[in-house]
């Protein structure tokens, strides 16, 4: 998956993230009610490898990879990027470091202005920060729109004239131009096609391999993510539940919601398919402004109740530990988990 | 490599504008007395058939020419000092138009800076402008033009001023509207993500996707205009004599209603076509660029 | 919803301070309001007289304390043409202009409604586009061109109404008439478009799939939705009224404020006027104010918290 073996030196620190939303109205200091929408996620991103953030929709995934890139301001934590601390950065700083750090957007259509010419969308990020102009602009502008698989003779169009496919091709050109250490890919695929989703994955894979880059891939859909994972963090109602190696996740998860969510990915093999024992979640998502106490997944966790339902899950919240090597769990009866899962529930890292 | 082709489906825009207006039926006719009307404006001083100022004792409130004691010179009718009514018609177009013109330029100006800047940049400064936008919505229009009118002193200059400061909200407030939605698009937030300087956002931007609102703001607020400077004049406290504006002329026709209608029919029936033709062309505008805003007034 | 009342109750406090501050200011928009007062050909001592007169010399915000606080109390000075004061002067004619203003926006709705709902129910047919036609049209004509026409038509060449005066009905009916045809126009287009987005709703759907009669589906499930937003706006449109109202006035002689705002401004009548402005912008936050108290109680999602407001 990977070319470049990662360095020693993470890219990216993330330590205690939170993202949280005032709502409703205030009168005069009343406090309002409070969305948390990330709620102390610590991660690290390699170099050179592609770390892969998923989770149902509304738990926080794409809030995170905003903060990260201060696209959103957090409330709390720390963001170190190489080295230098970005929650405290001022503007014109932090505008500059934004050379470094890409972000490829969900919504082909929307991610594009529709009154720039694509290759004047391509070409911003140069002019902003002043790195070609006239020719050599123009000339970047051609290699890149090559290296994600257009012609060059299309520059002059506008995105409107453009599939879905093609639009996305055109924003990881633009997020390419500045040549940046870190992209983050922003359910980049959620919005394509399935056959599209392929060629694009793969375009991505093929960049990262001749170009160095670094990824984080914010999905909802854990069959996309098992192909370029290099390791995989799983996230619920604002933290991560589980932290591990791509391959290791799959064949061994160590959280009840990981196991459940993997259940649901269907596999190719219809005889093994039949045969699997699927892992239903009950209930609906808690709402971000009420999590549950203690250990958050509780509500719908199939695990506590095949196990009576023990107290502790209620009363303490159960924190992100290493467990072993290179694999971290938030659940107070992980070990517990492999006696009560019946037959694999997956067949494998690739599918 | 992919194959290259139109595969999006076509958007409206690939039409070019002026195709689409020959194709509705409202907006051409609209379009083509609007284009009648400015053509007469331009035109006026080489189609009249009389000086509009002229005064001629003989001729004094005679009707149009094809009712008894017409005079053929006269088409229209002349008004009490034995001025031709259809030049002076036709002279109101100018001063409805120019005042109009000038007037939707200064309010727009006013209004999209405001609005951009409180729209982008939100907090105090958008509360700020949303409050002075009450206060001044909540003084009658006419009452305010009328106030400043009256302490600055009536002249085409104090209409096209005071028109202009006045008007400056429904620009404000659309343009407020947009920036709101623009900022959480996509596109947007890919530029603040590319680094990009916030005066970059705004003009390259924010402004070129705001302007299908701005124009049909600004068509229907001409014609708004007109109808404004018209009721000033009317009143007495916006373009003076000798001037001829639309407004004026029914002023002075209001007093001989029942004896000359002809002072006052003709004017106004071209100040309504000239306000007819601008809102249906700025219906049409709204309909085909942008048919979700909503307009105030 | 407490929390929305007192909101409201404060931003209309606001705005009813910037008013003032606007009022107040207008006076100084050409420099010192004492030469205004005075004939052109006035002397520099005369004017100076006048301005210690009238305090015009004292620190601005001086002067706005004081204007200010007399303005509460509804003290706006004495008319300087009637010699009376003027807040009692406004407040005799304020019924007149509500009046008025209250009758055409009536007028409006009993006219505009029903034909708007016409018109979107039998959408694309005759009825529609000859709505909107009319709709077109009464949206583009003066206000003041209108009223001088039905006066020849009704009252010079007809002999069936009264151009002038307040007191008995006829008396009203040509100004009412005249205030209310702009606004019938657009509350037609209004209702229509209202009418339109929610027969176009989902529910509409089901409640003629559960086989109500028609009529039940347009009035109880279609109007009755549709009229919501349309109820806050009956209160800017009122403002819009106010205005309109001044023209009417003057056309058919009118004893209300409008007209004494006009002719106050020729008579140079400045504490007049300014009473007479910030009175009916009172008036207008006022009749905001409600509607938008009332709008919890007409619109239930609101009122339950569906919708933030």
């Amino acid at each position: 998956m990977t070319s470049a073996l990662p360095t020693d030196t993470p890219l990216v620190t993330v330590s205690d993230l939170r993202v949280h939303y005032p709502i409703g109205q205030r009168l005069f200091g009343k406090q309002a009610a409070v969305v948390r929408a990330v709620d102390g996620v610590s991660l690290t991103i390699r170099r050179g490898e592609t770390l892969s953030l998923v989770g149902e929709s509304g738990c926080g995934k794409s809030t995170t990879g905003r903060a990260i890139l201060q696209l959103e301001r957090p409330t709390a934590g720390s963001v170190v990027f190489d080295g230098t601390e970005l929650t405290t950065l001022t503007a014109e700083p932090l505008r500059r470091m934004r050379r470094r750090m890409q972000m490829i957007f969900q919504d082909p259509y929307a991610s594009l202005d529709p009154r720039m010419t694509v290759g004047e969308s391509i070409a911003e990020p140069l002019a902003i920060h002043g790195l070609a102009k006239g020719a050599a602009q123009a000339a970047r502008v051609d290699e890149l729109l090559g290296l994600v698989g257009l012609s060059p003779r299309w520059a002059g169009r506008y995105p409107g004239e453009f599939s879905g496919g093609q639009r996305q091709r055109i924003g990881i050109a633009r997020a390419l131009a500045a040549e940046p250490d870190l992209i983050v890919a922003d359910e980049a695929v959620s919005a394509l096609d399935v056959s599209i989703q392929a060629q694009i994955v793969n375009l991505l894979e093929d960049l990262q391999a001749d170009l160095g880059l670094t990824f984080l891939f914010i999905a909802h859909d854990l069959a996309v993510v098992s192909h370029v994972s290099d390791r995989v963090a799983v996230m619920y109602l604002g933290k991560i539940v589980e932290l591990a190696d791509g391959d290791e996740l799959y064949q061994r998860p160590l959280h009840p919601y990981t196991v459940a969510l993997l259940s649901a990915v269907p596999l190719p093999d219809p005889v093994v398919e039949a045969r699997r024992q699927r892992i239903i979640l009950t209930g609906d998502l808690p709402s971000p402004l009420a999590p549950p106490s203690g250990c958050r997944f509780r509500t719908r966790c199939w695990l506590r109740a095949r196990l009576g339902n023990p107290e502790n899950c209620v009363t303490e919240e159960p924190a992100l530990r290493v467990v072993e090597e290179n694999r971290q769990v938030a659940c107070h009866w992980s070990a517990a988990l492999a006696d009560h899962v019946g037959t694999p529930t997956t067949s494998g890292g690739t599918t | 490599m992919e194959t290259g082709s139109s595969t999006a489906s076509v958007r409206r825009r690939r039409t070019p504008l002026l195709r689409q207006l020959v194709r509705s039926p409202k907006a051409l006719i609209g379009a083509i007395m609007l284009l009648v009307i400015v053509l007469a404006a331009i035109l006026a001083p080489w189609i009249v058939p009389h000086d509009p100022t002229a005064q001629d004792i003989t001729s004094t409130l005679l009707p149009p020419a094809w009712m008894a004691n017409g005079n053929g010179s006269y088409l229209l009718g002349t008004d009490v000092l034995g001025r031709d009514i259809l030049s002076r018609t036709i002279y109101g177009a100018r001063a409805s138009l120019l005042i109009g013109a000038v007037s939707v330029l200064i309010a727009s100006v006013i209004g999209v800076t405001i609005g951009v800047i409180g729209g982008f940049f939100g907090g105090w400064v958008e509360d700020v402008m949303l409050r002075i936008a009450d206060m001044q919505l909540a003084i009658p229009y006419i009452l305010l033009a009328i106030l400043l009118s009256a302490v600055i002193g009536p002249s085409v200059l104090t209409v096209i001023i005071v028109l202009g400061i006045t008007r400056w909200v429904v620009y404000a407030r659309i343009t407020r509207g947009e920036v709101l939605s623009l900022k959480e698009r996509d596109f947007v937030r890919a530029a603040v993500g590319l680094g990009a300087r916030r005066s970059r956002i705004i003009l390259r931007h924010l402004l070129p996707n705001l302007i299908s609102a701005i124009l049909v703001v600004a068509t229907i607020e001409v014609s708004l205009v007109i109808l404004a400077e018209a009721s000033l004049s009317f009143l007495g406290l916006g373009v003076q004599p000798p001037t001829p504006t639309w407004g004026t002329m029914l002023g002075d026709g209001r007093d001989y209603l029942a004896t000359a209608w002809w002072l006052s029919v003709f004017p106004g029936v071209a100040l309504m076509l000239a306000i007819l033709s601008l809102n249906m062309l700025g219906d049409w505008l709204r309909d085909t660029l942008d048919p979700g805003l909503k307009v105030d007034g | 919803m407490t929390t929305f009342l007192i909101r409201r109750l404060l931003q209309a406090i606001v705005v009813i301070f910037g008013v003032s501050v606007i009022v107040f200011l207008a006076l100084f928009a050409t420099g010192n309001p004492a030469r205004l007062m005075l004939p052109p050909e006035a002397t520099q001592q005369e004017v100076d007289e006048l301005t210690h007169q009238l305090g015009f010399d004292r620190p601005i915000y001086l002067q706005y304390a004081s204007f200010i606080s007399n303005a509460v109390r509804g003290d706006f000075g004495n008319s300087l043409w009637y010699h009376e004061p003027a807040g009692a002067l406004v407040l005799e004619r304020l019924p007149a202009t509500v009046e008025l203003a209250f009758s055409g926006l009536l007028l409006a709705v009993v006219c505009a409604v029903p034909l708007g709902v016409l018109a979107a129910v039998r959408r694309g047919r005759w009825v529609d586009t000859v709505t909107q036609f009319l709709v077109t049209i009464g949206q583009s004509v003066p206000i003041f061109w209108l009223g001088l026409v039905l006066i020849l038509v009704f009252s010079v060449n007809l002999h069936l109404l009264p151009t002038s005066g307040r007191g008995t009905w006829q008396q009203l009916v040509l100004p009412a008439v005249t205030l209310a045809a702009y606004s019938i126009a657009r509350l037609t287009r209004l209702t229509r478009s209202g009418m339109l987005e929610v027969l176009g709703q989902d529910y509409i759907r089901t409640a003629r799939a559960k086989g109500l009669p028609e009529r039940a589906v347009i009035y109880r499930h279609g109007l009755r939705n549709a009229l919501i937003p349309l109820i806050t706006y009956l209160g800017l449109e009122f403002g819009g009224l106010l205005g309109g109202a001044v023209v009417t006035e003057v056309i058919f002689s009118w004893p209300g404020v409008g007209r004494l705002a006009v002719d106050a401004i020729f008579n140079r009548d400045f504490p007049l006027v300014q009473a007479v402005v910030f009175l009916v912008a009172i008036t207008f936050v006022v009749i905001n104010l409600i509607v938008d108290l009332l709008y919890p109680i007409i619109d239930p999602r609101i009122r339950f918290g569906v919708i933030k407001s």
